[in-house]
Parts: C-alpha cells; sequence; structure tokens
C-alpha cells in the first residue's frame, strides 16, 4: 500500500457500516405485537431474530477490525429485515384475505372454538 | 441500489394497502361495540390471559379517532412502538442526529426488547396497581 498514512478526508475516510440494529429490533416488536391476532406473520418473528443476530455482529466484527466481515453481516441484517418487515405487512394482509375465506369473525370465532374444544378434549 | 428500489415498490402498495384498508374499516366500526366484526385476540380466547398484542385494534381505533390518550390506555406498548416508527425509518434513511445518538444506543439493545416485550406480556396480567394500568380496557 502507500506509504501516506490515512488522511481524514472524505476520500480516504471509509463509508461508515450501518448495523440495521433499530430496524431488525422495531419490526420484530411489532411481529411479536400483531401476531396476536393475526398469526400468519409468525415467521417474521423468526426471521427478525436472525437480523437482529447479524444487527449484533455488525459492530462486534468491528470492534475486532474485521471490516469485510462486519460489511457482510451488515448486507445479511439488512436481507433479513427487509425480509422480517415483508412478513409483516403480508401476514397482516393475509389475514383480512383468510378472514374473508373463514366467513367474517365468526367464522374465525368458530374455528377458534374448535380448537379450544380440541384443547380441553385432549386434557 | 436496483435491489431497493424493488423492495420498496413491493412493500409500499401493500402497506399502503394494509393501512387504508384498516383505516376504513376503523372509522366505520367501533371494537368497542359488541358484535363488531374486528376478529378477538386468539391467545386471549383460548386462556383467558391477555397477550402483549392485546388491545391493539382498539388501540388504533382511538388513534384514527385522534383519541391518544384512549390509546396509551389500551396497549402502551404498541402506540409507543408506532411513535417510534417515524424516527428509526429516518434514522434507517440516514438522518442520525449526535443528540439523539445516545438513546438509539439505548434503543439497539435486543436484551432490553426481549425483557421489556415478555416483561409487558406478564405485567398487564397481574391483577395490581400499578400493572393493573397496563390491561386494555
Amino acid at each position: 500500500m502507500s506509504a501516506v498514512p490515512p488522511s481524514d478526508s472524505s476520500f480516504n475516510t471509509t463509508q461508515p457500516i450501518p448495523n440495521h440494529m433499530l430496524w431488525s429490533i422495531l419490526v420484530t416488536a411489532f411481529n411479536f405485537l400483531v401476531c396476536c391476532i393475526a398469526c400468519w406473520n409468525f415467521p417474521g418473528l423468526v426471521t427478525g431474530i436472525v437480523a437482529i443476530v447479524f444487527s449484533s455482529k455488525v459492530n462486534a466484527r468491528l470492534n475486532a477490525g474485521d471490516e469485510a466481515g462486519a460489511r457482510q453481516a451488515s448486507r445479511n441484517a439488512k436481507i433479513w429485515a427487509w425480509v422480517t418487515t415483508a412478513f409483516l405487512i403480508l401476514g397482516v394482509v393475509a389475514f383480512f384475505i383468510s378472514l374473508a375465506f373463514l366467513g367474517g369473525t365468526e367464522g374465525y370465532m368458530e374455528r377458534i372454538n374448535e380448537i379450544r374444544q380440541q384443547i380441553e378434549a385432549n386434557r | 441500489m436496483p435491489h431497493r428500489r424493488t423492495l420498496l415498490l413491493l412493500a409500499l402498495p401493500a402497506a399502503a394497502l394494509a393501512a387504508g384498508v384498516g383505516i376504513w374499516a376503523l372509522r366505520t366500526f367501533d371494537p368497542n361495540l359488541p358484535g363488531n366484526p374486528f376478529p378477538p385476540c386468539i391467545f386471549r380466547t383460548l386462556t383467558g390471559h391477555y397477550c402483549a398484542g392485546c388491545g391493539i385494534t382498539r388501540a388504533l381505533h382511538a388513534l384514527v379517532h385522534g383519541d391518544v390518550a384512549t390509546a396509551l390506555r389500551m396497549n402502551v406498548l404498541a402506540t409507543s412502538l408506532l411513535a417510534l416508527v417515524p424516527p428509526v425509518a429516518a434514522w434507517q434513511a440516514g438522518w442520525q442526529p449526535r443528540l439523539l445518538r445516545p438513546f438509539a444506543t439505548l434503543l439497539a439493545s435486543p436484551w432490553l426488547w426481549g425483557v421489556v416485550l415478555f416483561g409487558f406480556w406478564i405485567a398487564r396480567n397481574l391483577p395490581w396497581y400499578p400493572f393493573n394500568l397496563l390491561a386494555p380496557g
């Protein structure tokens, strides 16, 4: 490499590596809460945790001096955060659609009552 | 990045559709009345306990009608998280003022959220003051 020490000009400074942690956490928390009503988005909980794990690796690797690894983790975190966001949105949409197919809230309640009876029968 | 544009083009209409249908439904029907078309929580129906998401429909109904106090009473956590969406989206887009940095560092802690989410879930089922304030209704 060059013998000139790196100056602090914008040309030489490397781009910051975003860890996407806030985004990952927020969509995962929403997936968690919305799962109460529209649990079609349950896979979003899993992918959200994957996103959070990758997000947490970004700064850890950066601190260990592994910049390439940090960039890789950042890219992965971003992908998984997007997937989680998609599950959140599509889960809600799919829930409305499934509600229409089940015959509205009444059909939905019938299904839930069936599940409850099954649980009680197995007790 | 073309990647990003495709994803945005896919995500935005879906989100807008969901939000539009949701706002229309919440302006048309009242989840506080019996016989409303909004489905109840599965967890609550099956176990009789509140889950962490219980009260979201009523909170959103209150928000759509401009009643922030009721929204907070129905589900403090969901309403607060909703308030966090615009700043976090801006943060993600690159708006990261130095002043908010300690706050962002605090929020970017998965363990904190794990404790908050599950703690909220348990706490709102406890029948005593002040925990009973967290229960919806």
